[in-house]
């Protein structure tokens, strides 16, 4: 599809351009911030809800940097936003790739739904979780910055990870609903701010 | 004090132009590292409201603690592939040690990169060696950039000045000529500072400098807001 094929190299320009630092440096930095909310709050839902919501401020941040970058870098194409169903696309193909250096296939599970699912992920590298925190979700704050994104662009979400290989499943597949706009829409397109 | 070369007749620089696609799963990109950074500190600090002295060095001390633990384990995987052989051996009964399997496939992911002209290599008992390794292999894997220059007394005190300190660059200054940090910003900026003081004090522990106090100070060479110095003190 020469659709996702512009998606791909858009990724893959993005990421040329975008100034690099050790993933193990951030692997490691994101473990420790893990493991200081595992010994600060106690239960595990309490500790995963903390990663959505740093993961929402990452997210808030993030969509700026990434409507700029791409519409310099693509300044005819295609508003990145411009359905629910294209923004699966835009994160999986430019998004990813452009801040974490992976990319994702997209499974479209309905009109407004679809599930993103990463065999690569470099919160997780080499992370075993302790039985006692084995229902953790440690790769929340990649939900939490897919759900910040795509409310900062006017889509009201629920985003939640179903399957990590920290819990032993063989890739990180996260899983967007759509529950509608968040503010009020002209009639056939999506109006910019 | 002696200013010692930080010779760089290779430019080790991370954003050159190579084989990007072999790379992908070694780096990410390091504005997301100083996003996670920014609310790792807006987790362990205090409010604005809540805050007294003690509870800000308490939350520096967290930050630079949490800096140590990544700076022990990250620094030999910074090291690149020419410097040595084989990855680096993981004592067993170090409880911080990579275990082998992780140290090896790293090694595996980076060696891809085009061979480089020689450079001379790390002797591991010599802290001026170490010194000049985090200098330039650690601050380009993880800033991006060398340390500017570096200064030592030959007695185990080393001073590493960083011109435009990546981290310090978005804090918000005052509209003064020249430009210096608001009060609120130098507050932040000691909790950000932590953070890379702890990375440089766990990667001396982990090539066995594992006595050595790290602090840093702002410069104010009326140049650079985001100027620093990272003072390293090694006991023997």
């Amino acid at each position: 599809m020469s659709k996702s094929s512009s998606s791909t190299r858009l990724g893959d320009l993005a990421w040329s351009k975008s100034p690099k630092t050790s993933s193990s440096l951030f692997t490691l930095t994101y473990g420790v911030l893990v493991n200081h909310l595992c010994t600060s709050s106690s239960p595990s839902s309490e500790v995963s809800a903390s990663l959505l919501k740093i993961g929402q401020n990452i997210g808030t941040r993030l969509i700026d940097d990434y409507i700029s970058k791409t519409s310099l870098l693509n300044p005819s194409g295609p508003s990145p936003c411009s359905s629910f169903t294209s923004t699966a696309e835009s994160i999986a193909k430019v998004g990813l790739k452009m801040f974490l250096g992976v990319t994702a296939d997209v499974r479209v599970d309905s009109d407004v739904g679809y599930s993103l699912v990463l065999s690569q992920n470099p919160l997780a590298d080499f992370v075993e979780l302790p039985d006692e925190r084995s229902d953790l979700k440690y790769s929340n704050v990649l939900a939490g910055c897919i759900k910040g994104c795509l409310e900062s662009v006017g889509f009201e979400v629920e985003v939640e990870v179903v399957k990590d290989t920290v819990w032993g499943d063989e890739c990180l597949e996260i899983k967007v609903e759509g529950k509608g706009r968040r503010r009020d829409e002209l009639e056939g397109g999506f109006k910019d701010e | 004090m002696e200013s010692v070369s930080l010779e760089s007749n290779y430019d080790r620089s991370v954003d050159r132009e190579i084989n990007l696609q072999t790379l992908s799963t070694a780096y990410v990109n390091r504005d997301i590292f100083e996003l996670l950074l920014n609310e790792i500190i807006s987790t362990v600090s205090p409010s604005a409201s809540s805050s007294t002295t003690s509870s800000s060095e308490a939350s520096a001390a967290l930050i630079e603690a949490m800096g140590y633990s990544v700076g022990v384990r990250v620094a030999p995987l910074l090291l690149l592939p020419d410097m040595t052989s084989s990855p680096p051996p993981s004592d067993p009964s170090d409880p911080d040690a990579l275990p082998p399997s992780v140290a090896s496939s790293v090694a595996e992911n980076i060696t891809p990169l085009p061979p480089p002209p020689p450079l001379p290599s790390i002797d591991p008992g010599n802290s001026l060696s170490i010194v000049k390794y985090l200098c330039k292999d650690l601050w380009v894997g993880v800033f991006g950039k060398q340390i500017d220059k570096l200064q030592t007394n030959h007695r185990g005190v080393f001073v590493l000045k960083d011109y435009s300190f990546t981290l310090l660059k978005r804090l918000p200054t005052t509209s003064t000529t020249p430009p210096t940090l608001t009060d609120a910003s130098r507050i932040q900026a000691i909790r950000i500072l932590a953070y890379p003081c702890g990375l440089i004090r766990g990667a001396l522990s982990s090539f066995g400098f594992g006595n050595s106090v790290v602090s840093c100070d702002f410069l104010n060479d009326g140049r650079n807001v985001e100027s620093t110095s990272f003072n390293i003190r090694i006991q023997s």
